[in-house]
């Protein structure tokens, strides 16, 4: 499997670990923000396992599925110009015929499939998301086939009352599937916040091959379905505690990093 | 320090886009402090958030929007500093050359690398579009480097007017440059040079922890050292200590 790793942080990083991935399109990977890098993707870049064919930028990747959304070629833009980032890129350099001046043009990326997790979508796959929409807009446009993964399925009655909501149509849908909590251990925004004491853990069990076999036998192999996954995790009670912390009713933990004396 | 020092380069009534780590702490500090009417604008949509109950752990994170004007999206975001809206880029760096430019992909070589890290994510983004690039890094011989192991993220390419013939946008470009020694700033032939440094850091400190020459003027001001009032307004924002403990 070839992933498009835009902002890719957990997503890509638990493919990589369970051996999912052979190449990576880089704009943003490997990494976990404020938590540092991957220890499973980077041993396996490192190591050769996963090769990286294509270095981007986060706006090319993203103009990339504005270009594919929009049925054209390419989106022109001023960005990779005169870096190594662009040399491991696809992109073109021309000369704009309109000012004479050199213009990057970034081809269109129609990926074979997306999932994108929502806040709520009818039967049909009419979705709203709440919060920033990141690349959702135009990806759910430029993918051949879109899987809506939804933290609640509502009546097509409930889309049409508010229709401005609807970020993703019917149209560019091929499945949905409900998913309560879909989104953990990662941030679902005004709903409930990323999980740092299982992000801590993953963390942890990930910095070796016996601890990642380990980590992915006790949450995904050895596990029969989600709601034996919420389980493990902490149930409910866990899943209230981070509705709570999104809503700032809670102390935040940060289990992940190491104190140090200053 | 850091946080605090470059805290202090952003203009009040300005926008910021920045990474993730000490540049949102230093952005929200700089929105406590000397500009209050700053608009921190993430990448991944969160536009002008203010006074987050924690750090935003990524650009992505909810706290982006905490209190915000609007949740966009990434092609909003970049299109909107393309446009020429972005003021300040805030970025950090795993290694620097003479003219700024930046890498963040790789440590060794890219077929083989010795450290693969995150990649441009934004960073090329927004050294090619905003005005005025702010790097914020440690220095010393391995960071500040003759010769990037990947050039990331544009500074001024191989000199002046490098940029422009590259074909980005005019008049854009590093500004400053943080580090636990001083304020760097380009002269007119685009390469970095000393502007204002610590207490108590000699020359010798700056020669010893670089690869590269940077040009030390004979008379350089000390930048001030943080009052405990700062200190206690920089603990508020971070009360959790994510980004100061690093």
């Amino acid at each position: 499997m070839i992933v498009s790793g835009k902002t890719a942080v957990h997503d890509l990083d638990v493919l990589i670990a369970t051996g999912c991935v052979s190449k990576v399109e880089v704009a943003y990977s490997f990494g976990h923000e404020m938590r540092g890098l991957s220890p499973a993707s980077r041993r396996a870049v490192e190591s050769g396992q996963v090769k990286v064919v294509s270095e981007w930028s986060n706006a090319a990747l993203q103009w990339r599925y504005k270009a594919a959304a929009a049925g054209l070629p390419w989106t022109p833009a001023y960005i990779l110009l005169g870096t190594d980032t662009f040399k491991h890129s696809s992109a073109l350099v021309v000369q704009d015929p309109l000012t004479s001046r050199p213009i990057c043009l970034i081809p269109a990326c129609f990926p074979d499939v997306a999932i994108i997790h929502v806040h709520r979508c009818d039967k049909y796959g009419n979705a709203q998301i709440d919060g920033i929409l990141s690349e959702d807009f135009e990806l759910a446009r430029a993918t051949r086939r879109l899987i809506i993964t939804t933290e609640e399925v509502v009546p097509n009655q409930k889309i049409r009352e508010e229709p401005w909501r609807t970020s993703i149509p019917y149209f560019y849908v091929d499945a949905v599937v409900e998913a309560r909590f879909g989104c953990h251990p990662c941030n679902m925004p005004n709903d409930y916040y990323s999980d740092e004491e299982h992000m801590a853990e993953y963390l942890r069990a990930t910095k070796s091959i016996e601890g990642t076999k380990e980590y992915f036998d006790r949450y995904v192999y050895n596990v029969k379905g989600f709601e034996e996954y919420l389980e493990l995790i902490g149930g409910i009670a866990k899943m209230e505690y981070l509705r709570k912390l999104e809503q700032g009713k809670e102390r935040f933990t940060y289990p992940w990093s190491q104190p140090t004396v200053k | 320090m850091m946080i605090i020092t470059s805290s202090k380069l952003l203009e009040d009534g300005k926008t910021v886009f920045t990474g993730t780590g000490m540049p949102i702490l230093a952005s929200l500090f700089a929105q406590k402090t000397c500009a209050p009417n700053l608009a921190i604008v993430f990448e991944a949509g969160g536009m002008c958030p203010i006074e987050p109950p924690t750090i935003p752990l990524s650009v992505g994170d909810s706290m982006t929007t905490y209190k915000a004007i609007m949740s966009a999206s990434m092609d909003y975001t970049m299109s909107f500093i393309q446009a020429g809206y972005g003021d300040y880029a805030f970025l950090g760096a795993a290694q620097i050359d003479e003219y700024g430019n930046i890498n963040t992909t790789v440590i060794g070589s890219h077929d083989k690398p010795k450290v693969r890290l995150p990649g441009s994510g934004g960073a090329n983004d927004f050294g090619s579009l905003c005005w005025k690039t702010i790097i914020l890094m440690k220095q010393d011989k391995k960071r500040f480097v003759e010769k990037l192991d990947f050039l990331t993220t544009p500074g001024y390419l191989t000199g002046p007017g490098a940029r422009e013939r590259a074909g980005l946008p005019y008049n854009t470009g590093p500004w400053r440059v943080v580090t636990q020694l001083g304020i760097y700033g380009f002269g007119k032939d685009k390469k970095m040079m000393l502007l204002s440094k610590y207490p108590g850091v000699t020359d010798e400190d700056i020669t010893t922890n670089r690869s590269f020459h940077i040009k030390i003027p004979k008379k350089v001001e000390f930048i001030p050292e943080p009052t405990e009032n700062e200190l206690e307004i920089l603990r508020k924002l971070d009360p959790y200590n994510v980004v100061i403990r690093k």
